[in-house]
């Protein structure tokens, strides 16, 4: 076997030792070793998505056993794609985060062990992208929470720390759901293996009971409308940095989840009433996080409110995805698109936030005045993040809503067309009523202290990149169809 | 054939009991008990259901997954407890109950 | 601290009542019997020599759900400490003990000590192994801290993080060394399957048991100034 073929084992391991060992060491020299080992990730993703769009799925026997006595792992389209997301954020939040952390004193961020935390997250992102396995999801689920949790807590304020704990409450009742999901599962199936499970007629009360829990739990960790309570707060408290992952990539991690149970374990028709559920909460988020974008005063909750409406249309998606008894490629490609492209248009969008907040001193809006004039690249960076999740053209986020629309029309389900095209305009309102304010005669901030360069230009590279990805959606979708099971082939307008 | 049966519904009714808690009770020490009576009653389940092999000896698969998960639920208490711990020690306060912060949506 | 309006406990109570419902129905539809993976395990531990199931599939089949499991546990040594007023000193958390309860410990402790030993050393055939023997070492460590016992000036912070590792480490490093050899990770070469588990459990076991002691003393010390409001 040569190294390629190690590269899921290589994506997860590194971060992990990266983790030990900055917690071990705790020098000077820790945020350098933290940017290394981001690079060397960041290359071993994107060798990962060459050598899928190359070779085809492969999956990687861990111990050499193989399911369904061992663990695997999968690399296929869908998850070299989110590792890919991570790694691309992941790496600009890290060198936004050198500067951002190492400043001031030490003991304000746990006394240099943020980066341990920060490389433990990324470990568990990783593992949850590329494994195979449904009780190893759990783990990764817990691995993902915790770390989570402990970089939102490490303001270290009663704020932090409170929306942290709400954030940890919520976490675990997802985990315990999910794991009794699982209980329920294996226990009628006698498998935990995700490929093999899917293959296996996964029928009968108490699979379907699972089935739902496990859905459940994933939907509460996704902040989907009505159970979004904790994510508001909890994004908008953390560290700038940290809430950039968060809603980047952490919400994404569970929604993967459903994902592959969605397109993998189950088939279409297993659970009536699923789909339309989820597409039609998701709906609800739309419009109800982009309303409370519109409510919020402070820049960082109306970010965070932006989270909980965009995660929405992914929910809109799942309907679309298996309407007429099979999967239709599209909209998979659609609402990984939109997952890419809000991930990048998010991330930058919270880097900024955090850049103003620390030039002002605050995050309140109505005195942002003049921001455009004293940092135009911040609110431009603003501005391209809102272009895209609002879905003007020419943007990856306009493609992806684009795809999506279409697919609702051509599947005949036109309803979930007008809430996302409610929720177009409501993006719009608030995304103007921002940069409004930047345009707008004002002092702009006060411009004393010195801000690194990167931490203008991170987030405005983060938005455009979102932007651009719109040329990229071609090769996306052939990406994300390697190793889906496909009933009807659909091929891109 | 019944014995295992009382064991995972009774893990089914802990569960139930501590989702209950978790939800309704502000105080953080009362949630933290909720979701180790959650976990408890999961593993329960696995262990009840567990014990259903046709040759009498239980299935290792989910005595595996029920050590994995106590760790897990070990570490995580330790988690909620020091974070309760930190939050007493700042507010004087243990409940992170709505009525207490800003009203966000 | 006033309990909630009657009203809003409605909801929550629909939702437990409801689960409790559906998890019985589940339960109650499942066949009497079902082998599950057991049979598979049991045949394919047995050509193994690791003749107790269940460390088969923690440490062998299902390996890296442990080595994920112990990140998690190292992961919540890490964010405890990051929550910390203060750094951890050598303080005892009470009194140097008194005649009974220091000739207590200084029965027990030895023999706990012993216990874990045991625990990890027969966890390939009878019911024992990292976790269980870590979970001894742990309550020994507690005991000492209640009772009294200070950590000695010579253990340093440095020295406790390498302790709190180690079982990481050399999981994570016995995990990558098939990789040299041209396997998959985990794929422990079967001439040595044995006393690699051995290896693992002994030093994991160390962890555990220095987590354990850590979680606690991190979050029982007294308060020195803290607030950063």
């Amino acid at each position: 076997m040569t190294l390629v073929d190690h590269l899921p084992a290589a994506l997860i391991m590194t971060p992990l030792a990266g983790a030990a060992l900055t917690f071990v060491t705790r020098r000077r020299w820790d945020p350098a070793l933290v940017m290394v080992t981001a690079v060397v990730i960041t290359g071993l993703a994107l060798a990962l998505s060459v050598r899928v769009l190359a070779e085809g799925a492969f999956r990687y026997r861990l111990g050499g056993w193989g399911a369904p006595l061992g663990i695997d792992l999968v690399a296929d389209g869908i998850s070299a794609l989110f590792v890919l997301l991570a790694a691309v954020v992941g790496l600009a939040a890290t060198a936004y985060a050198t500067s951002y952390f190492g400043t001031g004193d030490e003991d304000a961020y746990g006394r240099g062990l943020v980066w341990a935390l920060w490389l433990f997250l990324w470990t568990a992102l990783n593992a949850l992208f590329l494994t195979g396995d449904v009780f190893n999801v759990y783990v990764c689920l817990e691995l993902v929470g915790i770390s989570a949790v402990a970089l939102v807590t490490l303001g270290g304020g009663a704020d932090a720390l409170r929306a942290g704990a709400r954030y940890l409450f919520a976490s675990m009742l997802g985990a315990m759901t999910y794991l009794l999901g699982v209980a329920l599962l294996y226990s009628a199936t006698g498998h935990l293996d995700m490929a093999t499970l899917g293959s296996a007629p996964t029928q009968g009360i108490a699979a379907s009971t699972g089935l739902v829990l496990m859905v459940s739990a994933l939907v509460l960790k996704t902040a989907l409308v009505p159970v979004h309570f904790w994510l508001p707060t909890a994004h908008a408290a953390a560290p700038s940095p940290v809430s950039a992952v968060l809603s980047a990539l952490v919400v994404k991690g569970s929604y993967y989840v459903i994902l592959r149970l969605v397109l993998d374990v189950t088939y279409p028709g297993q659970l009536p009433g699923l789909d339309v559920t989820l597409g039609a909460l998701g709906a609800a988020s739309i419009v109800w996080g982009s309303v409370q974008a519109l409510l919020q005063t402070r820049v960082k909750l109306l970010v965070a409110y932006s989270t909980v409406a965009q995660i929405g249309y992914l929910f809109v998606a799942i309907p679309l995805m298996r309407a007429d008894g099979g999967i239709v490629g599209v909209a998979v490609t659609a609402a990984a698109a939109h997952a890419v492209s809000h991930g990048l248009a998010k991330a930058g969008f919270f880097l900024s936030a955090g850049s103003l907040q620390h030039r002002f001193g605050h995050d309140r809006i109505s005195e942002m005045a003049g921001a455009a004039r004293t940092t135009p690249v911040l609110a431009m960076a603003c501005a391209v993040a809102g272009v895209t999740m609002m879905g003007l053209p020419p943007s990856g986020g306009f493609v992806a809503k684009w795809l999506l629309i279409l697919t609702s029309i051509n599947v005949g389900q036109w309803w979930w067309a007008a809430v996302m095209i409610a929720g177009g305009l409501l993006s719009a309102a608030y995304t103007f009523r921002l940069v409004a304010v930047f345009v707008a005669e004002g002092a702009g901030d006060p411009g004393d202290a010195h801000h690194p360069a990167r931490t203008e230009w991170l987030p405005l590279l983060l938005a455009s990149a979102a932007a651009l990805l719109a040329f990229a959606i071609p090769q996306i979708d052939t990406l994300v169809r390697i190793g889906m099971n496909l009933g009807r082939a659909e091929v891109l307008p | 054939m019944s014995s295992h049966l009382v064991y995972a519904l009774v893990g089914g009714l802990l569960f139930s009991i501590g989702t209950y808690g978790l939800i309704v009770r502000p105080h953080m020490i009362h949630k933290i008990i909720s979701t180790n009576f959650m976990g408890s009653g999961v593993f329960l389940v696995l262990i009840g259901l567990g014990n259903r092999t046709p040759s009498g000896v239980p299935d290792p698969v989910p005595q595996a997954m029920v050590l994995t998960g106590i760790v897990v639920t070990v570490a995580l208490t330790a988690l909620s407890l020091a974070i309760a711990k930190r939050y007493f020690s700042l507010t004087g306060r243990g409940d992170i109950s709505e009525h207490r912060e800003e009203r966000v949506g | 601290m006033r309990d909630r309006l009657p009203g809003s406990q409605l909801i929550p109570l629909v939702t437990g009542a409801g689960l409790f419902a559906l998890v019985t129905r589940a339960i109650l539809s499942l066949p009497g019997e079902s082998a599950g993976l057991s049979v598979r395990v049991t045949e394919t531990a047995a050509e193994n020599g690791i003749s107790n199931v269940v460390t088969a599939v923690l440490l062998d089949f299902r390996g890296y759900d442990t080595l994920l499991e112990i990140a998690v546990l190292m992961l919540v040594t890490v964010a405890v400490f990051s929550l910390r007023e203060t750094t951890m000193s050598p303080t005892p958390l009470s009194e140097r003990p008194g005649p009974v309860l220091g000739a207590l410990t200084r029965t027990v402790i030895p023999v706990m000590l012993l216990v874990a030993g045991h625990f990890v050393w027969i966890g390939s055939s009878r019911p024992g192994g990292a976790f269980q023997a870590g979970a001894v070492i742990g309550a020994a460590g507690i005991l000492l801290a209640l009772s009294g016992y200070s950590r000695p000036k010579w253990v340093g912070p440095r020295a406790i993080s390498w302790v709190l590792s180690i079982g990481l480490l050399v999981f994570v490093g016995v995990a990558v060394y098939p990789v040299l050899l041209g396997e998959e990770l985990l794929q422990y070469p079967a001439e040595s399957r044995k006393a690699l588990i051995l290896v693992i459990e002994a030093l994991l076991t160390l962890s555990i048991g220095a987590s354990l002691v850590s979680l606690f003393i991190a979050s029982a010390s007294p308060r020195v100034q803290g607030d950063r409001e």
